[in-house]
């Protein structure tokens, strides 16, 4: 109910950035080059200068960010400023090229704030989109709960099977040894369960190999199996049991996996966003000295 | 060697049952992934953790793990092993046994159930791409680094020296082509790739003189004697900008002459007479075409373009601005028009009705009487042509046949000359020139008339660019801007007023270029450089 | 001169005793010093290794023989160790005395095991520690026995065994669970007579099963185990159950079962104490001599906590001992404070003057008095000026000395009361812990003196008379108020009579819906739920603060409650009588209107939750996380809150390095998520127990705790929202571009990994200051990229609920 960046104070830099392009807008319609417009004309150059501080500008929000102690305004209030006037730097650099493009340092400053731009536009979406959904996900339960909450389900798991005897252990033992969370960006970002498990099989215990084992399905499916060969009562009781702790397993286990998905993308794209700043700094800095050094 | 594994599993009640295996191969691997001979559960275990072989005829466990192996519970890494030794892996129990016949070693494995119950606070890694060990600090600098240099600093290197600038240039490592702001416009494409040539020093703007080097003997635009500050300073690329598609290499906005000449008492102070100009449609100085000196030449247009003919010797004849007026093969100019070629077929030059084939050539008055001088003398000498010529005379002078005494000759010369006087007089002041020409008496006897000479201005604004040729194509006649029907004298200024061209053309600016007019800026009708100031000479630029 | 005779036997060598015992040995006067433990200072001996000491007042200066700074306990020991070698103290090791006889003249002093010493004089220092209990068990002599702890982390991996239900056991026993298995014995059935704090703590860990516990169990033996190998315990405790034996195999036993109360031992000595109290003081003079002659009583038994007012009378008492004329060492000070004061009268009759003046401190004992005002301090205002604004959140206690002032009361039609000499004000948010409910002007040539609110209720809750007077006071101010304007003391007098001051726990139903509607509350302290039942739910529909009253509804249309309300926290009301009500607003028809109107606005305020009951399980979400008595507190909007942690990193880097919130900790409901940070309580349950009063209130209401913090833990477990941690003062931090560029140095408001505890110095208590030194408000909040973190206080409370529940 809070308002988002996107309307902070009634769009005040929505307003701003608005205007900033309408100026550069009208002041490149009116201009009158002798040549055709590019960055050498005095407009060029003013909105060159224009272009290069905002890009300037708009990185140091990473420093303001984390200068705790600055009273420079409040972080929301720059990094709404930083969506906004990043949206118009498109415009203002554009109009600076004259639409003049080529295989040149030129082109390639441009096209990397374009990159820029363009990711910081897919990391405003998914602020806008994932927070809810991870206090959803999350149920009012920390990361170090649930990684708790599973080493327990793990624990209880552990004794009812070794209390079993016969397979129980080693195939508990395979499931949890071989729960897949995260480990690559991409295992990640996918949020695909990899899980594994090792069945018991005629083959003898050196001829086992891991099954996929997708949301502890395969483990559900093979106590299920157990159960339904189980006679004694207490066996049985204790096979539910098995069951049931797997089946919280799974569900703590999905949860922790979708938290750690949508915390990846919530952080992914701030691994292009800022090396292509980076880049861009460089390729500004290129393009500036470049152009003077066979002025 | 061969190795038996027996398999333990405690059940509930502490029950053992076991299974056996012989295991027949140079080495036991241990450890957690699949591909182990004995493999291993808990996490706590490494995929290959140890192995077991033959060494001196005992076998020996080996780690090959960092974490190492607890033999009878301490840690080692390497051990060999004896019967009633008990080696822990994590929750994986071996007990090394009494080897039965033809087997080299013997040991049961099973799970202690304590420990595997007891695992560790489950810490999965990586769950976030920080702990992926991905950072973005690195990231930006590899990418800072990469830019700068490949689109800098290793094209710059090629500043410091010449050859190894070429050779960038030649191999595929990054040279200084990565900095062209624009395409080279074709007239410059001779250069290449070579900025230099007009870039001569880094950080400096292109000199007029690396202009010059080529188009040496490129003309001023105004005499040497004078000189304006803003123009001397003024660089070639100012007005010739390159890299800078698709424009071409020479503005051809007013700017380019309006920057000065819209004030240009401002520029140039008392050394100019033109009056300033902004635009052509709205402020451009009038044609003030006027003669050098009054035209003495007698030549009304109007009645050589009378439709209805004029008078000549085969009778009347209906004449065209064609009969005279023919454009150079430039287009530009009209060729000249000359007497011989176009009057002469009427305004034939006899002098003597009795002898009208006789004429006097069209040149000076002095020369036209020695002609007619010579010409009577002649004749009355030889063979007196002339009654008059003997009338007076001795009377053997009538002798036929007979040769003149010297007397009789001088009187024959004297009555000669008078007659060619009396002829001159009718042709140059009464018939023949005076009809075209102006005729001037000069005080001596000897030769009394002189002709004014005719101006016949060739083009009234030289330095102008205006093919006759192109706008005759696209207009019907002469007539459409010279109204020579009308002119009287061959004093008129036929040239049309500046009004004639603005039915045409408009203004430069094609934003305040009126609907339907040519755009026309300054270059199409003016140069720039003309060479009759001479060569431009490199000033020395900013 | 008999052997075994001194002239001053002081018992208990603390910090008051062996100062006093210093300066007779300085004087070379004949004395011996009795400690039963078998080293000095045994309290101080008991505190945690490496625990700060403080040398509270700082103002106070220090009179003794033995060097005293605030310093870490070893280095205080090893220095009043070393002091009392070369001063020559005669100090007796395991001399416990068990009781004292006046024998004309002097007294007998009877120590256990039957030795006995003589002296003409006797100073008792013994402190309020009492002399421990030991096991009476056959085995508790057995080296496994220990009856303190000193570092909890010097054990690991053992059993351990903690006996008692005590404080001290339990906090031992939860400081050595960390890194041991403890098993802790209860005689009774439940943890009774303990702090709070350790309540939830102990009941916390025997639930999760961190410890162990046996209840209704006693000690039987302690006893070597019979076979020992690697992984078997040493020692074997042997247990007497409700249901029969049972036996714990252990590493060590540690036993807190308390110490004989030192007030039966003084009371058997003849000295007399003033009321049954258990926390009055013995009778004493000023000079510390207490009914008994010759018989002195000084340090914390005397009423002297501190450790330097301690050390102070033990030099004192020595030189009055030896009839020499002293001061005590704080009346310089008194002096000093009392230069303002008119009387031209010295510091004892001053003090003597002002109990006389003021009614309200007749009753309390000379010395408590003294301790007392050295922390209040006097004020001789201009006439009209202001002593204290209206919703200010200052919160000391004023006695009008002499003059009188003038008290504004009521927001739309303010009216003023006159307070004449020996009255006080300040009372409302001295009880209330609010903001002041009223402004008050000083009136012409007024003395007042000023008390910290902390000083004032450790006298209300010490003396009945002083509660009874200020509660009595602040019933007629809580009427005034709200209703009767005008009405004198004298007029409410019987209305005040007959009002009762009522005490709810958190969550007792005050009434219910439907109830008869007989009495009116006045909300007092702490704040209320009503909550209406809608289709057979609870749905709250609104929540009172202290200084407003419920109730009126039911009494105004002579009908049965409409509503339910409910204590939100420990709430304290003053109930009015429908009869009296009634004779109040019979006193003043334009009151009636006033209710009325207030009685329609909290109608269609009803009607419109009731509209949206999703609203009402907000309001009682927010109320179950204590925000009903938070005076503001953070809440993040869940679905806006990306967990980029800036707000605890902001918060670390602008504070020492420790953040003082948890973002991901704490409950959600409706996108409204209550990280664990502090709520700046009105009442801050944090201050109830804090020794060196560390912890204070700044005027615009933030709680904050000042560098004075010892470090005791006790606010961080007196905190019910586990918003306090302790922490060591974090490395200095380094700069952030170096970092942000490079990577050197410490990420800004990083966490810093624990590992580094030990070594990094005393930890002290850390909390939320609200960042009120910091321009530009929270760093939390101003470090919110998208603006998720909000502070809300309960007046913008409920739009936030609408807006919420939208």
């Amino acid at each position: 109910m809070q308002e988002s960046i996107l309307s902070y104070r009634r769009l005040r830099y929505l307003w701003v950035s608005a205007a900033l392009a309408a100026v550069t807008i009208a002041g490149f319609a009116l201009h009158r080059p002798a040549e055709p417009a590019n960055g050498g004309t005095w407009l060029g150059y003013t909105l060159g200068g224009i272009a290069a501080g905002l890009v300037v500008w708009l990185a140091a929000f990473g420093v303001r960010k984390r200068a705790y102690g600055s009273t420079l305004g409040s972080v929301r209030g720059w990094l709404s400023a930083h969506v906004y006037l990043g949206l118009a730097l498109i415009v203002v650099a554009t109009l600076h090229a004259g639409m003049q493009f080529g295989w040149n340092v030129h082109t390639l400053a441009y096209v990397l704030t374009c990159v820029v731009v363009a990711s910081g536009m897919a990391g405003v979406w998914l602020y806008l989109r994932y927070p809810e959904a991870m206090s959803r996900n999350r149920a009012a339960q920390t990361r170090e709960q649930m990684r708790a909450e599973l080493a327990d389900f793990d624990r209880l798991s552990g004794r009812l099977a070794t209390a079993l005897g016969g397979d129980y252990p080693d195939v508990i033992m395979s499931a949890r040894d071989r729960v897949a969370l995260g480990g690559s960006a991409f295992a990640l970002l996918a949020g695909r369960d990899h899980s594994l498990i090792v069945l018991p099989s005629a083959g003898g215990p050196d001829r086992q190999h891991p099954l996929p084992n997708p949301s502890q399905s395969r483990l559900v499916e093979w106590l299920g199996g157990q159960l339904a060969e189980s006679t004694q009562g207490e066996r049985t009781h204790q096979i539910h049991e098995l069951m049931t702790l797997a089946g919280a397993r799974r569900s703590v286990l999905d949860r922790m996996r979708r938290d750690a998905q949508i915390r990846a993308w919530l952080d992914a794209w701030l691994y292009l966003h800022v090396p292509a700043t980076f880049a861009l700094l460089a390729a500004l800095i290129a393009h500036v000295v470049t152009v003077f050094i066979y002025w | 060697m061969r190795v038996l594994i027996r398999f333990l599993r405690r059940g509930q009640a502490g029950a053992v049952e076991g299974k056996e295996r012989l295991f027949d191969g140079e080495v036991v691997t241990l450890g957690r992934s699949t591909d182990q001979v004995l493999h291993l559960k808990d996490r706590r275990v490494a995929l290959k953790h140890a192995r077991i072989a033959m060494r001196a005829g005992r076998p020996v466990i080996s780690s090959s793990a960092p974490a190492g192996i607890v033999v009878n519970d301490g840690l080692c890494r390497e051990a060999p092993l004896a019967p009633g030794d008990t080696i822990r892996i994590g929750a994986n129990v071996l007990r090394v046994l009494d080897p039965p016949r033809d087997v080299d070693l013997a040991f049961s494995f099973e799970l202690d159930p304590e420990v595997a119950a007891a695992t560790a606070g489950f810490d999965p890694k990586g769950m976030d791409l920080k702990a992926l060990g991905l950072r973005k600090r690195s990231l930006s600098w590899i990418a800072f680094g990469a830019v700068l240099v490949l689109s800098l600093a290793i094209p710059a290197t090629g500043l410091l020296d010449q050859k190894l600038n070429d050779r960038l240039r030649a191999g595929p490592a990054p040279d200084d082509g990565y900095w062209l702001s624009g395409p080279l416009s074709s007239v410059h494409h001779n250069l290449g790739e070579q900025c230099e040539a007009c870039h001569q020093t880094p950080f400096q703007r292109v000199q007029n003189e690396a202009c010059v080097d080529c188009h040496a003997g490129i003309g001023r635009h105004f005499a040497p004697a004078t000189r304006v500050a803003a123009l001397d300073t003024t660089r070639c690329a100012a007005c010739h900008a390159e890299h800078n598609e698709p424009a071409t290499l020479v503005r051809r906005d007013d700017g380019l002459c309006t920057d000065c000449h819209a004030d240009i008492k401002a520029v140039a102070g008392e050394m100019t007479t033109t009056g300033d100009v902004v635009d052509f449609h709205d402020r451009h100085p009038p044609f003030d075409a006027q003669p050098s000196a009054p035209e003495s030449l007698k030549f009304p247009h109007d009645t050589h373009l009378d439709p209805a003919g004029i008078e000549g010797p085969q009778g009347d004849v209906v004449m065209a601005c064609v009969d005279c007026h023919r454009p150079q093969d430039d287009g530009l100019r009209m060729k000249p028009v000359t007497m011989e070629e176009h009057c002469s077929t009427c305004h034939r030059l006899d002098f003597d009705p009795a002898f009208p084939e006789a004429t006097v050539p069209h040149v000076e008055a002095d020369v036209v009487l020695r002609r007619l001088i010579e010409y009577y003398s002649r004749s009355y000498l030889e063979d007196y042509p002339d009654p008059e010529a003997k009338s007076g005379l001795s009377r053997h002078a009538e002798v036929p046949g007979r040769e003149p005494g010297a007397r009789e000759r001088e009187q024959l010369l004297r009555r000669a000359r008078d007659r060619a006087f009396t002829i001159a007089r009718d042709v140059i002041e009464r018939r023949t020139c005076v009809d075209c020409h102006e005729i001037e008496n000069t005080g001596d006897a000897a030769n009394p008339w002189r002709v004014v000479p005719a101006q016949l201005q060739a083009a009234w604004f030289p330095a102008a660019r205006f093919s006759h040729a192109r706008h005759a194509t696209e207009l019907s006649g002469c007539d459409r801007c010279h109204e020579a029907e009308d002119s009287h004298a061959a004093g008129d200024v036929l040239m049309p007023g500046i009004g004639a061209c603005r039915e045409c053309h408009g203004s430069g600016d094609p934003h305040r270029n009126p609907e339907g007019r040519v755009q026309s800026s300054c270059t199409l009708c003016h140069g720039f450089h003309d060479v009759a100031h001479g060569a431009w000479a490199p000033v020395a630029g900013r | 001169m008999k052997p075994g005779h001194h002239r001053i036997a002081i018992v208990g060598a603390g910090p008051g005793g062996l100062s006093a015992a210093a300066h007779a040995a300085q004087l070379k006067v004949d004395h011996v010093l009795l400690e039963s433990s078998p080293a000095h200072a045994h309290t101080i001996q008991r505190y945690q290794k490496g625990k700060h000491v403080m040398a509270e007042p700082p103002v106070l200066p220090l009179r003794s023989d033995l060097p005293f700074a605030a310093g870490t306990r070893e280095t205080v020991l090893e220095r009043w160790g070393s002091g009392v070698e070369s001063l020559g103290v005669n100090l007796r090791y395991g001399a416990q005395v068990t009781a004292i006889a006046a024998t004309q003249p002097g007294f007998r002093l009877e120590l256990a095991g039957g030795d006995t010493v003589t002296a003409d004089q006797v100073v008792f220092a013994i402190g309020m520690q009492g002399n421990l209990r030991k096991l009476e068990v056959p085995g508790a002599d057995l080296p496994c026995v220990q009856y303190q702890l000193d570092d909890p982390e010097e054990y690991s991996g053992e059993v351990i065994v903690v006996v008692g239900a005590g404080d001290a056991a339990i906090e031992n026993a939860v400081a050595l669970a960390a890194q041991n298995e403890v098993v802790i014995i209860n005689r009774i059935g439940e943890f009774a007579r303990i702090k709070d704090g350790n309540l939830k703590l102990i009941t916390k860990a025997v639930e999760s099963g961190r410890i162990g516990c046996f209840y209704n169990s006693q000690v039987a033996a302690v006893q070597r185990a019979a076979c020992n190998g690697p992984g078997t315990r040493p020692y074997v405790l042997v247990l007497d159950t409700a249901d029969g034996q049972a036996q714990i195999a252990c590493n060590r036993i540690i036993a807190r079962i308390g110490a004989t109360p030192p007030r039966r031992f003084v009371e058997s000595c003849g000295i007399a104490f003033p009321g049954p109290d258990p926390m009055a003081l013995p009778v004493l003079t000023d000079r510390y001599e207490s009914s008994v002659s010759g018989l002195y009583v000084i340090g914390a038994l005397g009423g002297y906590p501190l450790i330097k007012q301690a050390m102070n009378q033990g030099y004192e008492v020595v030189e009055t001992i030896l009839g020499r004329e002293v001061r005590p060492a704080d009346h310089p000070l008194f002096e000093e404070k009392f230069r303002a004061l008119p009387f031209g009268l010295d510091v004892d009759a001053t003090l003597h003057l002002i109990q006389q003046r003021v009614p309200l401190y007749r009753e309390i004992n000379p010395l408590q008095f003294r301790e007392f005002m050295l922390g209040s301090s006097v004020l001789r205002p201009e006439s009209g000026s202001t002593v204290f604004r209206r919703n200010d959140y200052t919160d000391t206690f004023f006695v009008v000395l002499e003059g009188e002032v003038e008290i504004e009361l009521g927001e739309e039609q303010p009216y003023r009361l006159r307070l004449a000499a020996g009255q006080f004000f300040g009372v409302m948010s001295l009880l209330s812990g609010r903001r002041r409910s009223a402004t008050v002007f000083a009136g012409k040539g007024c003395v007042l003196i000023e008390s910290p609110r902390r000083e004032v209720l450790k006298l209300v809750n010490s003396l009945e008379a002083v509660r009874h007077h200020i509660d009595r006071h602040f019933v007629v101010r809580a009427i005034q108020t709200a209703f009767a304007h005008d009405a004198t003391d004298a007029e409410l007098a019987d209305v005040v009579e007959r009002a009762k001051v009522n005490r709810y726990k958190s969550g007792t139903v005050i009434f219910s819906e439907g109830d008869e509607a007989d009495t009116l509350h006045l909300i007092r302290s702490g704040s209320v739920a009503v909550s209406r039942n809608i289709g057979g739910r609870d749905i709250v529909t609104s929540y009172v603060a202290a200084g407003n009253y419920v109730g009126e509804m039911g009494l105004m249309g002579k009908t049965r409650r409409g509503a339910t309300v409910r204590a939100n926290v420990a709430t304290e009301t003053v109930s009015l009588g429908a009869a009296d009500f009634d004779a109040l607003l019979a006193r003043n028809p334009a009151l009636r209107q006033k209710v009325q109107a207030l009685v329609r606005k909290r109608l269609a305020e009803n009607a419109r939750i009731s509209a949206q009951p999703h609203t009402g399980d907000i309001v009682s979400f927010l109320m179950q996380q204590g925000i009903g008595e938070a005076t503001d507190v953070l809440l993040i909007d869940e679905g806006l809150c990306i967990g980029c942690d800036n707000c605890e990193r902001a918060c670390a880097d602008t504070h020492g390095g420790t953040s003082r919130l948890n973002r991901e900790a704490g409950p959600t409901f409706a996108r409204l998520h209550v990280p664990t940070s502090c709520r700046h309580c009105e009442d801050p349950h944090c201050m109830t127990d804090c020794p060196p009063d560390a912890i204070r209130r700044a005027p615009n209401g933030e709680v904050y705790i000042r560098d004075s913090c010892i470090g005791c833990g006790n606010c961080e477990k007196n905190c019910p929202y586990g918003v306090i941690q302790m922490a060591a003062a974090a490395p200095p931090r380094t700069g952030l571009l170096p970092w942000l560029m490079f990577g050197m140095g410490r990420e800004p408001g990083a966490r810093i990994e624990a590992g580094g505890k030990k070594d990094s110095g005393p930890k002290k208590a850390v909390k939320c200051d609200m960042c009120k030194d910091l321009s530009g408000g929270p760093a939390c909040v101003r470090a919110c990229p998208t603006g998720a973190a909000i502070r809300v206080g309960p007046e913008d409370l409920m739009d936030l609920v609408s807006r919420a529940s939208r």
